[in-house]
């Protein structure tokens, strides 16, 4: 059964939650309180946003080149979910078996971008075409760093498949069909002859298996916010200067169906990110001697309770990303163009490079 | 019709109809749009050749320069007022006659090919075959590339920074 | 493990990517040494820089193993750089004096030695592009607006010939599973199964794609706006450089497509473009008043002569082709040397400013007189020794195979070479016949080095008339296919 099934109706509902959180989050970092009035706490002042939302009516600007501004959300909606079906979710439930994996996502995703600048174009609004502008430049610009993260990590693991990277992180690795006869060591130093392969948790994570990594996780975080167009990188919709952006002109259900794609796209690269470096739904807790911290809090594989920890532990690591995500949202000041394609090109590209480098060189340390 | 088939014709029908478009349609921003459509229906005929690699960099490649495409039609036409950027179809006689004589010869010739059968290589189209290919056999290509990009950026650096200052 | 073993091997394979590695090392150097201040203390230094590497990383011809054939075109190739650098080392001109300059130019010389040395269609294609993409942009060197133009026209006319050399690329390994060239009864067998039209269409699409690298007549109108506005050294890498390369790879495919038996239709293509080439070459050669512009068209005339000894490729036929081809880059590296000089010290652009001219500097100008008498293809010349080659090896075909063909092309031939001598001699004719009608500017600047260059190539041009067997011995010594 794919993953699909299971993402389809959770988008909805993590967005719902999703929305809720960042406006509280918002409010306790601004030091208020956030919704508060309908339902306790304001538990349900999404709903009837959502309620609002669908009430509207669906406003086609006169000018607008109607096919162009009709098509765009659905454009970013569909590329934004087909980006979910490669993810695995558990030891049990891959994604679809892709031997490309991680690559048809990220160019599943940067079709993501041709509905932004079909939207920003077909609005007719000056406004929504600086924003689709820049958002074309922002995403191409960092899809080269991400790229080159993501390369480094493919790199440390000889694999594009998400899901056996996943089984590569943790103690089941020899579960996996070809992976029968890896081993893991500390730090990915063979020479240092500790051998982690049956300890699992945060010792065989990505970024443990190869400490570099960290940098590239860091790495990883940054880009996926520009590619989020998310704060600091929100320039695509930087409401002080372009209104709303490539959004501007989106009324009732197309534009609740673009925010929908903006939070799914946000936890598209969150479960990216832990796929990727955190261990995927492998948990963080290592086999320490006789205490089978790892065994005891990731069921049997295939199982009915590895199912169910594994996606615990995946999406409980991507919600916090994603709350991450949020929080650099309201405590950095937006950056303007020129220092947000410095920043992609003259100092994450750079890094990227030189951690694919390193990445290489580790990979050896891994294996001599 | 089996289910392959079925599929691959979707596939040609996608190309072939967005392909259409692209000249069909006198607005440029369409036929750049267009001309994704057309590359997603190609790479899904290189997935159905079971060149899965092929395929996503065909979308890769190709997303990020129609979008680059798009953001020239746009620029270069220094219309940011949202008219269509219109283009005349000219010399549409002259055009249909190039088309059916193209269709026609080619068409002509490719009947009489005989194809070389290859034998099909086990995992030849893995990714890590492709990279293993890449640095033992096309090591050459794969370094000559790296020159042939190197050279391609000097080049638009120096153009770009030569306009600005002049 | 099997990776590390392959990379083994590779380490062991290096030294035959030993050429392109010193070229594509000249090409770092010469970027990297834009950031030091190497430039301000010595201006040349990128000349010196770009001699050092690009005129010494083609003699390195140890025969890449990936690239199985060998070639010793490669001694051209070298000495077309050293020329070069030489050319521009006593410049002054402050757009030449940038690392992009040199790293473009070498980018053009790295991209033929890989297309000379090459029968892989695939690293062919890579050869091209390198030799192109840089062409399109120094063609626009000059940043006027007709330089833009021009390098635009380049362009489009690049990418729509790789387009379609791409598409005939792609049948040939449809029909015969391989890219390689090496193998010819291989891909002879293979080709033999398929329709004359199919073989035909394919072949036609290869050869007009390389047509446009070697500017024969489908693919040639780039050539005069490009000659027209380029910087003239680059200009002089133009005429030689990727023009001999195309040939080279040309000649090899010829040698596959002349075992099949579609080889009497496939010939009717050669003979078209070198007819119309040809034809077309020097017809509007005879009305131009550009100096440049004139050049190209007489490239393009020479392009379609060297086409004929393809058309029947013997071993005797194909000495004859190399000849030309050698005689051919001396006397375009010669002609341009002179142009250029001609422009930087008087000024000169089109063909009326040449008024004159001969009195004020007879050496030169003798020089050049000889130079275009063997462009003519004239006595007492090596391009008379070359033409004459031609004439031969035609007769031969008319012998041996008794078509006609060959027959109409030496009456062609003949016909075009006293065309030929209407326009090459206009330059000579208004320099000494014609009396200087107003002061030209001088440019007091030494050129000794041009001087010396310019003599020295046509010395070489003059000793083949009268030894060409040696030149000949040379060629012939050196095994350029296989």
């Amino acid at each position: 059964m794919n993953t699909i099934l299971f993402f389809l109706p959770f988008i909805p509902l993590y967005a719902f939650l999703a929305v809720y959180v960042e406006r509280k989050l918002a409010g306790f970092i601004h030091d208020r309180y956030g919704p508060m009035e309908v339902g306790k706490y304001g538990i349900l002042q999404t709903i009837a946003d959502i309620l609002k939302l669908i009430q509207k009516e669906d406003i086609v600007p006169n000018a607008a080149d109607k096919v162009l501004h009709k098509t765009a959300p659905l454009i970013i909606f569909v590329a934004v979910f087909t980006g979910f079906s490669v993810l695995p979710l558990s030891s049990g439930w891959s994604g679809a078996n892709v031997n490309v994996g991680v690559f048809f996502l990220m160019a599943i995703v940067s079709l993501d971008v041709v509905g932004v600048i079909m939207a920003g174009w077909g609005s007719n609004n000056k406004y929504s075409l600086f924003g689709a502008l820049r958002a074309v430049a922002q995403i191409v610009s960092y899809e080269v760093p991400l790229g080159l993260v993501i390369l480094s990590v493919v790199m440390v693991c000889q694999t594009l498949n998400l899901q056996e990277m996943s089984f590569q992180q943790g103690a089941f690795m020899n579960d996996y069909v070809g992976l029968e006869n890896q081993q893991n060591y500390l730090f990915g130093i063979k020479a240092l002859g500790v051998n982690v392969t049956e300890v699992g948790g945060i010792l065989t994570w990505n970024i443990f298996r190869s400490p570099i990594l960290l940098l590239g996780f860091v790495l990883f975080f940054v880009a996926s916010l520009a590619e989020c167009n998310r704060a600091p990188f929100d320039l695509p919709e930087s409401e002080s200067e372009l209104v709303g952006g490539f959004q501007t002109e989106y009324a009732g259900f197309r534009w609740a169906v673009i925010m929908l794609a903006e939070y799914g796209l946000m936890l598209l690269m969150s479960l990216l990110g832990v796929v990727l470096f955190l261990g995927s739904w492998n948990s963080p807790l290592p086999n320490i001697g006789e205490i089978k911290l790892f065994d005891w809090t990731s069921g049997t594989p295939g199982t009915f309770l590895g199912n169910i920890l594994g996606m615990f532990w995946l999406l409980v690591k991507a919600l916090f990303l994603v709350s991450l995500q949020m929080w650099a949202r309201w405590i950095y000041p937006r950056l303007r163009v020129d220092q947000l394609m410095n920043l992609g090109w003259k100092v994450l590209t750079p890094l990227g490079l030189l951690l694919v480098l390193i990445s290489g060189v580790w990979r050896l340390l891994m294996v001599i | 019709m089996e289910f392959t088939n079925f599929i691959s014709y979707f596939f040609i029908a996608i190309v072939v109809v967005a392909s259409s478009g692209i000249f069909l349609t006198k607005n440029v921003l369409y036929a750049a749009l267009l001309l994704v459509f057309s590359m997603l229906g190609l790479a899904g005929i290189y997935v159905l050749l079971n060149a899965e690699f092929v395929a996503v960099t065909q979308i890769m490649i190709y997303v990020g320069g129609v979008l680059v495409l798009v953001v020239f039609a746009i620029m270069l036409a220094h219309n940011y007022s949202g008219k269509p950027l219109v283009v005349e179809n000219n010399n549409l006689k002259l055009g249909l006659f190039t088309v059916v004589l193209f269709v026609g010869v080619v068409g002509y010739s490719i009947s009489g090919v005989h194809y070389a059968v290859q034998k099909e290589q086990d995992g030849a189209n893995s990714v890590e075959a492709i990279g293993v290919q890449l640095i033992s056999r096309n090591l050459l290509s794969f370094e000559l590339i790296a020159v042939f990009l190197l050279v391609s950026l000097v080049g638009a650096i120096y153009f770009a920074s030569k306009i600005r200052k002049t | 493990m099997e990776l590390k073993n392959l990379l083994e091997n590779q380490i062991v394979l290096l030294k035959d990517f030993l050429p392109v590695g010193v070229m594509a090392l000249g090409l770092v150097v010469l970027l990297m040494s834009e950031l030091t201040a190497l430039k301000t203390r010595y201006p040349n230094a990128f000349a010196w820089i770009f001699i050092v590497f690009f005129s010494v990383g083609p003699l390195f011809v140890e025969p890449l193993s990936v690239l199985e054939a060998k070639g010793s075109f490669n001694i051209l190739l070298s000495l077309s750089a050293l020329v070069f650098g030489l050319q521009n080392w006593s410049l002054t001109d402050k757009s030449r004096q940038n690392s992009e300059y040199y790293a473009l130019v070498g980018s053009i010389f790295i991209g033929a030695y890989v297309l000379l040395n090459t029968s892989h269609f695939l690293v062919a294609i890579i050869g091209l592009e390198l030799m192109s993409i840089p062409a399109y942009l120094l063609t626009c060197w000059n940043t006027k607006k007709s330089s833009y133009e021009a390098g635009l026209k380049y362009f489009i006319y690049g990418g729509f010939s790789t387009a379609v050399l791409l598409y005939g690329v792609s049948w040939w390994y449809g029909a015969t599973g391989f890219l390689e060239l090496g193998s010819i009864e291989v891909l002879v067998v293979a080709l033999n199964q398929s329709s004359t039209p199919f073989v035909l269409m394919t072949a036609g699409c290869i050869v007009i794609g390389l047509a446009y690298k070697i500017a024969a007549f489908p693919m040639h109108f780039w050539s005069p706006d490009a000659y027209q506005e380029a910087p003239t050294p680059v200009v002089g890498l133009f005429a030689v450089v990727p023009k001999i390369a195309g040939f080279v790879f040309l000649e090899k495919l010829t040698l596959v497509l002349m075992g099949t038996t579609h080889w009497q239709s496939v010939q009717k293509i050669y003979l078209l473009l070198a007819v119309l080439s040809l034809l077309l070459g020097n017809l509007a050669a005879l009305k131009q008043n550009k100096a440049k512009r004139m050049m190209a068209y007489s490239s393009i005339a020479h392009t379609g002569f060297m086409l004929f000894p393809l058309l029947h490729a013997s071993e005797s036929n194909l000495s004859y082709f190399h000849f030309y081809l050698v005689l051919y880059a001396f006397m375009n590296m010669a002609l341009f040397l002179f142009l250029d000089y001609y422009e930087r010290k008087f000024d000169v652009s089109s063909l009326v400013d040449f008024k004159g001219l001969g009195s004020k500097s007879v050496f030169m100008g003798v020089l050049l007189l000889i130079l275009l008498i063997s462009l003519t293809g004239l006595p007492p010349t090596g391009g008379f020794i070359a033409k004459l080659l031609i004439f031969t090896g035609m007769y031969e075909g008319l012998v041996q195979s008794g078509d006609l063909i060959f027959l109409f092309i030496l009456i062609l031939a003949g016909i075009n070479t006293v065309i030929a001598l209407f326009y090459y001699l206009k330059i000579p004719y208004f320099m000494f016949m014609k009396k200087e009608a107003v002061v030209k500017k001088i440019n007091p600047k030494s050129f000794l080095v041009v001087n010396f260059l310019g003599f020295i190539l046509v010395f070489l041009i003059t000793v083949s008339f009268f030894m060409p067997t040696w030149l000949m011995g040379i060629i012939n010594n050196v095994n350029f296919v296989q």
